[in-house]
């Protein structure tokens, strides 16, 4: 597996990660997936957007492995073949050009998380969602 | 093993905002989110929280012929209730969530259903 680092991290420490649906329309869904992970790297508040997301997955690296906190893309990306090759059926979703998407892989202290998605902004502050809410938040702590 | 309908009396809905935000918590290992739901028992539309404890893992996949398979549902029966759950022996749950034409996969220890002061934003 060949990757190419796009960032690495010092200090970074994660804080929330989440997976957003949108269906606003009426007729068909035009939008594919967020992911966001929020981190606070040298204890500055960092969101990343990953937009147009097929599939994330989170596993927790064993203890014993050691790992460099960094954001990478994988440049062989085995994965969106094996996508296509389950992406058979009826979705509401069309896609038309697969080589768009890319395997991101971002690690972040015992956390692995792996984002095929179309790419990703970084925004400077979190964007937050229930956690506005003091009778939410209250539950998430 | 069969998928399980956690909460069988909330279902979605036909037209409704469909809209889903699920959050993971590192500090407190926590998930939450809140769903726009059709209740039978109530005969109503109601904003329901799920709060997820201990939670292991939140990944997304698409839904295929295999993951029907693999949760022992049926390929056209669709996903009428909101959130299903498989339970492990070691204790653990894998709960899944609908979410257009992928599911999201939560694995847990538990599963808590709040109805009060909770908005579906987002």
């Amino acid at each position: 597996m060949k990757n190419k680092v796009l960032e690495e991290f010092d200090s970074i420490v994660l804080d929330s990660s989440q997976i957003k649906y949108s269906d606003d329309s009426i007729d068909e869904a035009e939008l594919l997936n967020q992911f966001h992970i929020r981190a606070f790297i040298n204890s500055l508040e960092r969101e990343y957007l990953f937009y147009e997301v097929l599939e994330v997955t989170q596993d927790i690296i064993p203890k014993t492995k050691p790992i460099t906190n960094q954001l990478i893309v994988v440049e062989n990306n085995d994965w969106i073949d094996s996508y296509i090759q389950n992406r058979k059926g009826k979705y509401s979703i069309e896609i038309k050009d697969f080589s768009v998407f890319k395997h991101y892989i971002f690690y972040i202290e015992d956390y692995e998380f792996n984002i095929l998605a179309e790419g990703y902004n970084m925004i400077n502050r979190f964007f937050e969602i229930f956690r506005k809410y003091e009778s939410m938040k209250n539950l998430i702590l | 093993m069969k998928a399980q309908a956690v909460f069988p009396f909330l279902t979605e809905g036909y037209e409704m905002y469909r809209n889903k935000t699920i959050e993971y918590y590192h500090a407190s290992k926590k998930a939450f989110t809140v769903l726009h739901v059709y209740d039978t028992n109530q005969e109503k539309t109601v904003e329901v929280g799920i709060l997820f404890h201990q939670v292991e893992e939140l990944s997304q996949k698409l839904m295929t012929e295999f993951l029907y398979d693999e949760f022992g549902m049926e390929y056209d029966q669709g996903m009428l209730e909101c959130l299903y759950y498989i339970e492990h022996i070691e204790g653990a749950q894998t709960f899944i969530l609908s979410l257009g034409d992928n599911v999201v996969i939560i694995k847990a220890k538990s599963v808590e259903l709040i109805t009060e002061g909770v908005y579906a934003v987002g």
